[in-house]
């Protein structure tokens, strides 16, 4: 009897003891005061979210060899969240030579004795009716805004920004040179002595990425600054660049002559914001 | 028996009592227990301050605005106390602002920044380039400092330097560089942060530059190369540009900048001079081979016209701020 209840109080003794909660050894951290809890930006302006915007831009090719163009267009875009959006753009516009195209133009294959017709090289005068030209673009795009935020400009002016980066499909409607075959050096329809056939459209496409800017202003306006590639082959100096050898060319203006261009560009904006006033967090 | 048995319970059950938490934390900001030597009850019945003011002032309490604005009705604590309103539209502008401090100060300090350069604007040479760049801040905002880059063997030719002489026989000149080195004068007129998905805040700035310096520069023989080669030469370039640093820490920070340098560029001849003699020597013009002013191994027939030239350059880095530490002005 009394070795039973030896047992019985060492038994009890044990679970009171395996019941004791731990000691608390590691202090807690309490932020105290007007700032505990308090989200990392207060009253933050969401110039996005739920929001329309409509970009009136004009857009300038870069790095051109033979034609610079400046397209006018818009962008329309939806944001879906305060960082992610989708949209479109649409440019159209025109062209001009570059230095290299002039020269092109003012040399001519009438400079050249005893020849009076190239496929590659232009007569005098007649460099525009082989240089592709850029009539429009289009882009479908989805956009991602990771960075948001503020500066100040002289110390005097503040303003909001967002820098985002874009992706989607691009569609381009560029002028070619017409395809023209002299495989056979003989003179005729297809291969005219001293005079071009017409030239020929078609829509090319190819992705379209890049990024850019947006400060505002206030609530319904902006700046926005943006880069955009749309890489996709075309023929933009409307040569013969193809056949079994550099030497040695097929003597046809076809598709083989087409080359990668990363056709980049610059686009300036005036973004409009609908509806006018922007929700603030709390 | 029952009775130690209870009792032996009993202190098996104390085991059982949650124990104290060590970690708590001791301090209490309950002010209801006196605060005998500092209130911030500005009710009136503070006795040091009301006690020591009173006799001169009236027994004036309060804050500071009610001191500028003059005696106040004496309260006591029996008494009900009505709040002052108080007209600030007579006080002076306030002139000390609640303004964050600028997370990186650049008064005073150094910047080291190593860069790689790419040129934008040629289509027929990429120029590459390795550099480094020294600044020093005058001010927050102005700055000086000097700049070095080295292109040699790092320059690109494109493909159209093929295609467009096979096609339209027209040979493009073309130079290379050696290195480059300028002084600058820097201006920063805007700073900002930005978030990214609204979790981190960077800091970054913009900065306009401009200077002059020099390019050591010679034309690629591409007209005559069985027969010319050039030597390098020094070319006077003026800079402007603008540029970026996005700070990862106080003292380093990425570094984008596009800077143009423009300058006069010798240029190979496009014309080949038609005699043939290499004997420096020959003067007689009238013979076969020609002489040597218009021979063309002479190469004082080599360079052509100087054209005004563009080097637009990218260059991106990471600027490294010393000393590491600053001290602000005022505290935070």
């Amino acid at each position: 009897m009394k070795a039973t209840k030896i047992v019985l109080l060492v038994v009890l003794a044990s679970l009171g003891f395996s019941a004791a909660p731990r000691a608390a050894r590691a202090q807690e951290i309490q932020l105290e005061g007007p700032l505990a809890g308090a989200p990392a930006v207060r009253r933050m302006v969401l110039y996005r979210e739920g929001r329309f915007f409509l970009t009136p831009s004009v857009t300038f090719t870069i790095l051109d060899t033979y034609r610079r163009h400046m397209l006018f267009g818009a962008k329309a875009e939806y944001n879906i969240l305060d960082w992610l959006s989708a949209g479109i753009y649409f440019g159209g516009g025109f062209g001009w030579r570059t230095g290299i195209a002039d020269q092109i133009n003012d040399l001519g294959i009438d400079d050249v004795p005893g020849q009076d017709y190239d496929l590659n090289f232009p007569l005098r005068g007649h460099v525009d009716n082989q240089l592709g030209q850029l009539q429009w673009l289009g882009a479908v795009e989805g956009r991602v805004i990771p960075l948001r935020g503020k500066f100040s400009l002289f110390g005097k002016l503040f303003l909001a920004m967002d820098v985002y980066v874009n992706l989607g499909v691009g569609i381009a409607g560029v002028k070619e040179r017409g395809t023209t075959d002299c495989s056979a050096q003989v003179t005729g329809p297809s291969c005219p002595q001293d005079d071009y056939l017409p030239m020929e459209t078609r829509v090319a496409v190819g992705p379209s990425f890049g990024g850019g800017v947006t400060v505002y202003f206030n609530d319904w306006i902006g700046l926005n600054l943006e880069y955009r590639s749309t890489p996709f082959t075309w023929n933009q100096s409307g040569t013969d660049e193809y056949g079994e050898s550099e030497v040695v060319l097929d003597r046809k203006i076809d598709s083989n002559d087409r080359f990668l261009a990363w056709n980049q560009m610059m686009t300036i904006g005036c973004t409009f914001i609908f509806p006018f006033t922007a929700e603030r967090t709390n | 028996m029952m009775k130690r048995w209870f009792g032996l319970l009993g202190l098996a059950a104390l085991w059982g009592l949650p124990a104290p938490a060590w970690g708590q934390d001791e301090m209490t900001f309950d002010d209801t227990g006196g605060g005998d030597e500092m209130t911030f009850d500005d009710t009136g019945g503070g006795e040091e301050t009301g006690g020591e003011t009173g006799g001169e002032t009236g027994g004036e309490t309060g804050g500071d605005l009610a001191g500028l604005l003059g005696a106040a009705p004496t309260t006591t604590s029996e008494e009900p106390v009505e709040e002052a309103v108080i007209d600030t539209s007579a006080l002076p502008e306030p002139e000390i602002w609640a303004v964050q401090q600028s997370y990186v100060l650049r008064d005073g300090r150094f910047e080291l920044t190593p860069t790689y350069g790419i040129s934008l604007n040629d289509p027929f040479v990429t120029h590459n380039a390795f550099g480094i760049k020294l600044g020093w801040y005058i001010t927050e905002v102005l700055g000086i400092g000097a700049s070095f880059q080295w292109y040699q063997g790092l320059d690109a030719e494109s493909e159209d330097n093929f295609h467009i002489p096979r096609s339209f026989r027209l040979v493009v000149p073309i130079n290379e560089y050696q290195l480059g080195a300028n002084l600058h004068f820097s201006y920063v007129p805007i700073y900002g942060k930005l978030t990214i998905f609204n979790e981190w805040i960077f800091h970054w700035d913009c900065f306009i530059e401009g200077g002059v310096g020099f390019l050591y520069t010679r034309p690629i023989p591409v007209v005559d190369p069985e027969v010319r080669t050039f030597d390098f030469g020094i070319r006077v370039a003026a800079n402007i540009g603008i540029g970026a640093r996005i700070f990862i820490t106080k003292f380093v920070a990425v570094y984008i900048q596009y800077l143009d340098f423009m300058y006069m560029e010798r240029l190979e001849n496009l014309a080949i001079a038609p005699s043939e003699t290499t004997d420096q020597n020959d003067n007689d013009c009238e013979d076969a081979n020609g002489c040597w002013a218009t021979s063309r191994y002479n190469d004082s027939t080599w360079l052509g016209e100087s054209k005004f030239t563009n080097d637009m350059m990218l260059f991106v880095g990471a600027s490294i701020f010393f000393p590491f530490t600053f001290d602000y002005e005022y505290p935070k």
